[in-house]
This record gives C-alpha cells, structure tokens and sequence, in this order.
C-alpha cells in the first residue's frame, strides 16, 4: 500500500491506496508556521485502519522549500562564481555574487584556471565570517565540470558546512539557472533537512518503516536521501501533484487538450500532448529569479468558485481574482461566481436561497447603474437583506445577469488558455523543416477537475467549440498525484565524436577515448549512465527511459575532418505508475 | 504616425530573430554548414540572452512567393534556386521587421541564415553563399506594409555587398554604405569610391574600402567621423545593419584585426532600427563573442566584458600604416560626399531619358557567367523603371536569356504603364525566353 500526503495552501490531503484502490483518505486544514502538526494530523486519520507493515511507500508534496524562499527565509550563503567573459552577472542573483576569475569555453576547453591560492585565502576569510553554506557555478562547467568541481573542492577544504554546485542539478545550457539553482539549494538544505528528520521521527514513532519519498517540481519522486542532496528540486510541487493527480485519475484524451483544474480562487491550466503534459522551457521562477528546476507548464488565471463578483466603471462584471470568502450559498457575505453558477442553473449546492439573494443584489446594482450611469459600492450583502426582499425584481433578469457573470469568468479563462497556447506555439525552433511543417499546438478537448470543473468546464468547452471531460471527483486528487508519481532522474550527454570525449555533467564526468560515433552508441552509453545514477539515488524501480531532447550536428575539425557534436538528454519517464479505480 | 506605434512603453529593448538553421548547408565542408550558429546558440543559451527580460525571441516567418518575386527574377525562374530555408531566412528578417514597425520591440536583430548581400536583381545561381538577398526582400516588405520613407543600410560585412549595392543602386531613397576590406584584396573585388550610385542616385551608395589589418580603432574612426556624419545628413526614418562578423580578427576568409568588443561598440554607436546577419565565418573563435556583444549592446546591456579567449592585444594591434591610410581615405571621402549635388546634376544632365550600362557578374559556387544590359528610365523628379536583359551559359540549365523589369517602389501609374509598355515591346522583338515585371510596391511578380 502507499500513502500520498499533499500539503497544499489551504489543505492537507492524505490517501491511502491500494493497487489503483482508495483504501482511505483524509483532508485537514494546513497549519501555517508549524505544517507538521497538520501533516501528521491526516497521517494519523487515515492510518488508522491500514496495518503499518502493509505500506510500502510514503511520498510526500510539501510547501516547505516553496514557503522558505518565498518568504525570503533562506539561510545566508556565500555564492561562488566564474563567469567568464559574456554577461555582466552583477544583479543576476538573489545575492551578490563571489566573481572568480576564469573561464571554460564553449567546448570545454579550460582557457584560464581559476587561481587556486587566492581563492583559498579568500574562502578562509569568508568562512571565518560565520558557518554559514557556499554555492558554485561556472559558465560552461556544462563543457567541463572540472573547474566548478575544483571550487566545490576547495570550498569543502575551506571549511564550508555544505556546498552545492550548478551542474549537479542541471546538465543544461543556461549558466544563470544552474547559478540560481544552486543558491537556493543550499540556502533551503538546513530548513529542509530538519524537516525530514522531524517526518522521519514522525514515522518512526508510528512504526511505519516504509521508505520515504518526495516530489519534485519535474513531476518526478526520488527517495528522501537522494532529494536531501538537492532539495531544491522541491519547490513548487503543488502544480506537480495536481497534474499527475489528473493523470492517475484516467482518461487524459490522447488527442492535443486543456486541463483544468478549477479552486475556489484560481484555474490552473496546463496543455496535454499524447497523454502527457507539455514541460515548462528553462525551469520555474524563485521569486523573479528564473532557475533550473523543471517543472510543467501552467498558467493560472484568477477564476474559481469563490471569485467575488463586482461592477466595473463601464458597466460590465468583474469576477476575480479577488475572493472575499465562500459563496453567499455557503454563508459567505458577498456574492460569487458559484452564486451565478446556482442560480444559471449548472450547479447544486448549498442554500440555494442565498444564491438567489446575492444574484438580486447584484441585479439591483445594475439597475441603478443603468439608470445614473453611476458605480454603485455593493454594502454587505447580508445587511441589505431586508431593502432586497421587499423589491419585486424579475427573475428573468436575475438569471439574466448569473449569466453575464458566467460569460465573463468564461472569456477570462479563455484569455488564459489563449495564452498558454500561444505560448506553445512561440516555442523556439530551429530548423527550416520545424518552420515549414509546424507543429502548432490546437486544443481538441478539454478535461474540468477541481471543484468547479462540473459546473463551468462545460461552459469553457462549449464556448471553445471542443469536447470536455469532467473525471468524477476525487476529493483528493493531489495527494493521489504525489502517492503514485514515477522516480525520476535525468542526466545530459556532450558528446564530440572527433576528440572522443564525453560530458556527463550531472555525474561530475568527463571521458576520453569512449569510442563513440553514432547517436545509437550515445543513447546506449546513456541509457547505462541514467540506471547507474539511479541506483547511486537509490531508486529501485526500472525507470522507462524517454529523450527529453537531442540534437546530432556534423561538423568539421580543425583539419577539416567530418565529425559530429552530439547532445542527449535522458530521463526516467515521470508520470504515474498505476491509475485510480473507483 | 510611425513613432506613435513605435513608441510603446515597456516593451522589451530588443527583439531577436534567432534561427540557426540547424539543418541547412551548402555541402558538408562550406563555410555555410549545419555547425555555423551552432557554438553562438550555445553561448547565448549559456549566457541566459534568450530568455533575459530585455529581449524577446521570435521565431522567423516563412516569406511568401511573392515578397520574394517581387523583388527577384530568376533564370531559369525563382523556383529553381530559391528553397525553403531561403524563404525562412527571408522571413525571419520579415518577423524582425515586424516586431519593430509593430511597436513591441525599441530594435530587432535578425540573427539568421543564409545570407543574402551577395544576392542580385537577377538569380541565376549562388553567389557569395547568397541566393536571395533577404534584406532587399525585408526592406520591400516593410515599405508595403508600412510608412516609411527614407531608409539607410550600413553594411558592416567584410565582403563588400555588391548585392545590396545592386539592389539600391538607382534608388535616391535608400542610402547604401559599406565599409568593408578592399576589393583589390577579397572577394567580390567591388566597392569603390567611385561606385556612387545610379544617375538618379548620386550619392545614395557609398563604399568604404578599407586597408587589410583594420582593427577597431580604424573601424570606430570610420564609424563617428565618416558613416554618422553622413547618416545625420542623409536623415534616414530607418537604419538596418547588414551585420556580417567576418571583419575579426580570426575569420578565416578575411585579414581584419576587429573583436567582439570592437563589433558591440559599433552596434552601439550606430544605433541600428535592424540588424540582420550576413557573413561571418570564425564559427568557434568569434561568431559566439561576437553575437553575444550585438546582442548584449543592442539591448542596451552591458557589453565591457566581452572578451573572445583568441584575443591578443600585442597580435592583432593595427599598424600605423593603416591607421594613416584610414585618415587620408576619411578626407577623401568627405570631399566627394560633400559634392554629391553637383555630381548628380552633372550626371543627369550627361544622359537625358535613357542611361544604358553593360555588366558581368559571376556565380562563384555554380561557375555561372551572367550578362547584362541594363537599361534605366530617367525622370527629372521621379525615380523611372529599370531593364535588365540578361544572358548566362556554364549553368546546370543550360543557356538562360530572360528579361526582368524592375519597376520601383516610389512608381506612380504613368511609370508602371511605361515599364510595363517597355516589356511588351521587348518581348516583340522576342530575343528572351521571358519576360518579368517585379513590382516592389504592389508586391507582385508578372510574367509578359
């Protein structure tokens, strides 16, 4: 058996599954400041009936790593870079950076050493300032981690507690990201490490002796050991957790869609290729520093149930993104989407009265407004009660403007699906037969989840002239995500068949003499490395290798002999490894 | 009307075109193989340029048949050289010009390929690497689509662009400077003081011929005291850059001392609208640096720290010998540019309706010889058609004779009717296989 746990903004979710069955779940509202109380509270609740010794896996979506850097909470780190000539990185990162002198080039030719003995003497000085974590990076360690790794080293020889280097979280293009990547990783390691180590005594006191598991951004698990090395991989896995959640649920259409997942504030939506979501390019931003952290693409846009509904200065209906609170049929005080919802007659839920009497106030506005070509404030609902209930106002008209409210919340979730598509199609390519045959991204079906999904993805979908799907509900949809999301790693090949050298700069690896020649002996000698570096993280499934990317260039040598440059980036398939029945 | 559009606030500084045209070449070992732009995309991925918030990445366009046809004639037709990656090199110049004129960018640069400055009026082949020239392409497009007047290219290839220069040569509106190393000294051997434009374009192309050995001193000094001047004079509503990189100082087809540093100031002082690449051949040892300074000044960034690892200050330092050759040309010039007046009264006044001229051209990549009279109508306040009768042999497709009638973009009804009555009589005399109208301003191509 395995247990999801999703620890969400406004909740905590738990499930136990059991072979694609819910055995249990339960939902409790996050604790802010001390998130394990609620943590272990949905733990607690739904372990109550599962005999420990049955579970075999525990995987854990957490807002801890995303709350410390959002909060700018993040320990005090030293950043050590080599920039090289290029880009003035001054104001790229969230500290100052230490500027090395040096650089690596675009081949991974060292074309000046770093020099050690000044650097020495100046991490001795900073180190003295305080025990605090370091961070390396150098344009190109890509190429060739050697000179990255010989700050790492020398940073570990210096006294610094931990250290984390750029190319050991990502292999790709994009010195700023794997810098900022590497930042965080270590500003976030403390934090996160003591947050283990209090689920793991949590576990331990409940006798669960099932190894644990956490997300990742990319949508992936690693083993709680091999993420503590990189735990910045752990940011924002909320988005993560809901897209896999889909997917575990069944049937995402193979055919080119849209999901959604519809909250009580906001519509996440993301754009689904054959099954699988399409990926975010470079990786997510922290706090507007973009990083190297994978993840997929979602947009969101402030629509949801609970999307307070007001009269713009021309007249027509402002829904969202601000909320006040739940719908007027569920006690809230002022009316909302849901509202409109109840009284168009697409959803059933609550008292349908109070639905009904927020609509009319908001019917009466319109009047005034239509009448003194003014803006009239809505007071508290609740207050004008009785002033409502005493005017006769047509019922026609009320549904009338239910429906001008849903029409607007609809367009602006058109808005934002325009955007994401667009966005798609923008992608970058990069040759003329990607140019000429492209391959533009047209949504043929929409899938609604989340709690307003069987009441509104209908009205996107007819609006959009496609299909919709809404799965049936699962109350706990993210933490079904997180229980059953694939181990994931990746890892990147430069290969450059005329000098015969190979770069793994995940694994801190440079070959020479591989005695490869062919993209087919590179995804072989790939493929060897990804189940190597698995097992090094303590993955114990058989990933299914996917090419993320690669690129096979014939170019010329020096002496003007044919070679090739080749490019591979591999990766355990994510996903989910079994569906949810009913 | 233009600069309402284009002076929309908060928009990114540079919009950039990047298409490296991973799958095209000319053959395995030309200069313009698949690995060109390979090492430059490398280095503004890892230098996080493409996606910096001062710079938005487009992708390029595919040009219609017709932006090229109506600039272009080909023998035996347009169809027979002009491929795929052509019309989307073409394009991305299209999609920076629009970013631009669109107002969503200050400037755009269209860092593409295959280039286009060797390309002519007529096509019979490749020339130069080049087949169509896509600024010419780009340029037509923009005056269609757009108000726009008075145009300046500054080329700053190493090659002279005797196919840009064609392409302007009788057009008192567009202004054509290149400075570029001697043609005594490097292919194509053109660009001379003394190519000055045609009889109703005095003074509208101007050619720089630089000594061997110019570094960026003599290029800067070219650039504040010569090109700026005479661009402050000329009043142009835009500026392009033909931006070929083959003036550094490790390009392998050319003898020229300029960095990458000396390529991003240049950038920064001319101020270009649009850049579009043209040659550029150092594809490890300066394409990336130099790229990555354009891109950098262009988007008004810092760019001190550009410093390619080839550089030797000592090396590459330029002479005294240049340096006072590059002063006496710099005096040369400013008298001639100064009696640009005169010189075109003169000349007018020499020919009357009619200016005739002979010219051979040379295909270098098929071996092809091109023949051409050219005939230009002459107005005496409006710019007239132009004739080219052109004959080739030693092509793939035998002997090829076709006529192509450029009828310019300024054309009013009374010129087209005469361009297009001029053709008709040709083809009576029936010495071509065909007879084309390129018509720049309604953007159309006719076959008589």
């Amino acid at each position: 058996m395995k247990i999801g746990i999703d620890v969400g903004g406004t909740f905590t979710d738990a499930v136990v599954l059991d072979k694609g069955h819910m055995r249990a779940f339960a939902k409790r509202r996050t604790t802010h400041g001390q998130i394990m109380d609620g943590l272990l509270a949905v733990l607690d609740a739904v372990c109550k009936d599962v005999p420990v010794e049955q579970i075999e896996k525990v995987t854990l979506s957490t807002t801890i790593v995303t709350n410390v850097v959002i909060e700018g909470k993040e320990e005090q780190t030293d950043l050590y870079v080599i920039p090289g000539p290029g880009r003035n990185v001054e104001e790229a990162f969230p500290v100052k950076p230490i500027q090395i002198p040096g650089y690596t080039d675009h081949q991974g030719r060292v074309v000046a050493y770093f020099n050690r003995k000044e650097v020495k003497a100046l991490m001795k000085q900073e180190v003295q300032a305080g025990h605090r974590p370091a961070a390396v990076s150098a344009k190109f360690a890509i190429r060739n981690p050697s000179e990255e790794q010989a700050l790492s080293d020398l940073a570990k020889q210096s006294g610094y507690r931990l250290v984390s280097e750029g190319t050991k979280l990502s292999g790709a293009l994009h010195f700023p990201r794997r810098t900022v990547s590497a930042y965080f990783n270590s500003a976030v390691q403390t934090t996160f490490s003591d947050f283990v180590k209090g689920v793991q005594d949590a576990l331990k006191a409940r006798h669960i002796e099932a190894p644990l598991y956490m997300l990742k951004a990319d949508g992936g698990s690693l083993p709680i050991g091999a993420l503590t090395q990189m735990p910045v991989e752990a940011v924002f896995t909320g988005s993560a957790a809901s897209v896999l959640g889909m997917k575990a649920l069944g049937g995402m259409p193979t055919s080119m869609a849209v999901a959604l997942d519809m909250g009580g504030t906001t519509t996440d939506i993301s754009l689904w290729k054959e099954g699988q979501p399409i990926r975010a390019r470079g990786g997510v931003t922290i706090r507007d520093y973009p990083s190297a952290v994978q993840s997929f693409q979602v947009e969101s846009v402030g629509i949801g149930g609970e999307s307070y509904v007001s009269l713009r200065k021309d007249g027509t209906w402002q829904v969202g993104p601000e909320r006040r609170g739940p719908s007027m049929a569920l006690g809230g005080e002022s009316p909302t989407l849901g509202d409109a919802l109840i009284v168009a007659g697409y959803a059933d839920f609550g008292d349908k009265e109070w639905a009904w009497q927020g609509l009319t106030q908001l019917t009466v506005l319109m009047g005034t407004f239509s009448t003194n070509k003014q803006r009239v404030e809505l007071g508290q609902a609740k207050g004008q009660k009785q002033a409502v209930i005493t005017k006769q106002v047509d019922k026609d008209k009320v549904e009338q403007v239910a429906k001008a409210i849903i029409e607007a919340a609809v367009d602006t979730i058109q808005e934002g699906i325009r955007r994401a598509v667009t966005r798609e199609n923008k992608r970058a390519v990069y040759t003329v037969q990607d140019i000429v045959e492209a391959h533009r991204f047209k949504p043929e079906s929409l899938v609604g989840v989340g709690g307003t999904a069987g009441a509104l993805a209908p009205l996107v979908a007819k609006a959009m002239h496609i299909s919709v799907l809404t799965p049936k509900e699962a109350p706990v949809a993210n933490a079904i995500g997180a229980a059953l999301a694939k181990e994931t790693v990746q890892v990147s090949l430069y290969c450059h068949t005329g000098k015969q050298e190979l770069t793994v700069p995940e694994l801190g690896l440079q070959e020479s003499n591989v005695g490869i020649y062919s993209m087919a002996e590179l995804l072989a000698k790939g493929q060897g490395y990804l189940q190597d570096l698995a097992k090094q993280m303590g993955i114990q499934e058989n990933l299914i290798v996917e090419v993320v990317a690669k690129e096979d260039f014939p170019v010329l040598d020096g002496g003007y002999r044919e070679c090739r440059i080749m490019n591979l980036h591999l990766q355990g398939k994510a996903g989910v490894d079994t569906y949810v029945r009913d | 009307m233009l600069e309402t559009k284009r002076q929309k606030q908060d928009k990114p500084a540079l919009g950039l075109v990047f298409f490296p045209a991973f799958d095209w070449k000319i053959s395995e070992t030309h200069p313009e193989r698949q690995e060109r732009l390979l090492y430059t995309r490398d280095q503004l991925e890892e230098e996080g340029l493409l996606d910096h918030p001062a710079i938005r990445e487009y992708n390029p366009l595919v040009a219609d048949w017709n932006d090229i046809a109506c600039v272009h004639v080909g023998a035996p037709d347009l169809h027979h050289w002009v491929t795929e990656a052509h019309r989307v090199s073409a394009g991305g110049a299209i999609a920076a010009a629009k970013a631009l004129m669109e107002g969503d960018v200050k400037r755009a640069f269209a860092l593409v390929r295959p280039p286009g400055h060797h390309a002519m009026r007529m096509v019979h082949g490749i020339r130069g690497f080049c087949t169509i020239n896509i600024e010419a392409v780009m340029l037509a497009y923009i005056r269609r689509h757009y108000p726009v007047g008075r145009v300046a290219f500054v080329d700053t290839d190493v090659h002279h662009g005797d196919g840009s220069q064609d392409m302007f040569y009788h057009d008192p509106d567009t202004l054509y400077i290149s400075f570029h190393q001697d043609g005594r000294t490097l292919y194509p051997g053109t660009g001379f003081m003394d190519e000055f434009g045609g009889p109703q374009a005095v003074g509208a192309n101007v050619n720089i011929p630089l000594p061997p050995g110019t570094g960026d001193k003599g290029l800067h000094r070219v650039l504040t005291e010569l090109v700026k001047p005479i661009l402050d004079d000329f009043k142009p509503d835009l500026i392009i850059n033909s931006a070929g990189q083959d003036n550094h100082f490790s390009d392998p087809l050319a003898n020229m001392n300029v960095t990458a540093k000396g390529y991003a100031e240049l950038a920064h002082i001319l101020q270009a609208d649009i850049a579009v690449l043209e040659g550029g051949y150092s594809v490890k040892e300066a394409l990336p640096y130099v790229n990555t300074g354009i891109v950098l000044s262009m988007a008004g960034l810092d760019y001190s720290q550009v410093i390619e690892p080839a550089f030797d200050s000592v090396k590459y330092a330029q002479t005294d010998d240049v340096t006072r050759y590059i002063e006496s040309l710099i005096a040369q010039w400013k008298v001639q540019w100064a009696q640009r007046d005169q010189l075109k009264a003169k000349t007018l006044s020499r020919y009357g309706d009619i200016y005739k001229t002979e010219k051979r051209i040379y295909y270098d990549e098929t071996g092809i010889s091109e023949l051409r009279h050219e005939t230009v109508r002459l107005y005496p306040h409006q710019v007239g058609w132009r004739l080219i009768d052109s004959q080739s042999t030693a092509g793939p497709y035998g002997h090829q004779h076709v006529m192509g009638m450029f009828i310019p973009w300024q054309a009013d009804e009374v010129c087209r009717q005469e361009a297009y009555d001029e053709l008709w009589r040709r083809k009576k005399e029936g010495q071509a296989k065909r007879y084309v109208i390129a018509d720049e301003g309604k953007g159309l191509s006719e076959e008589l």
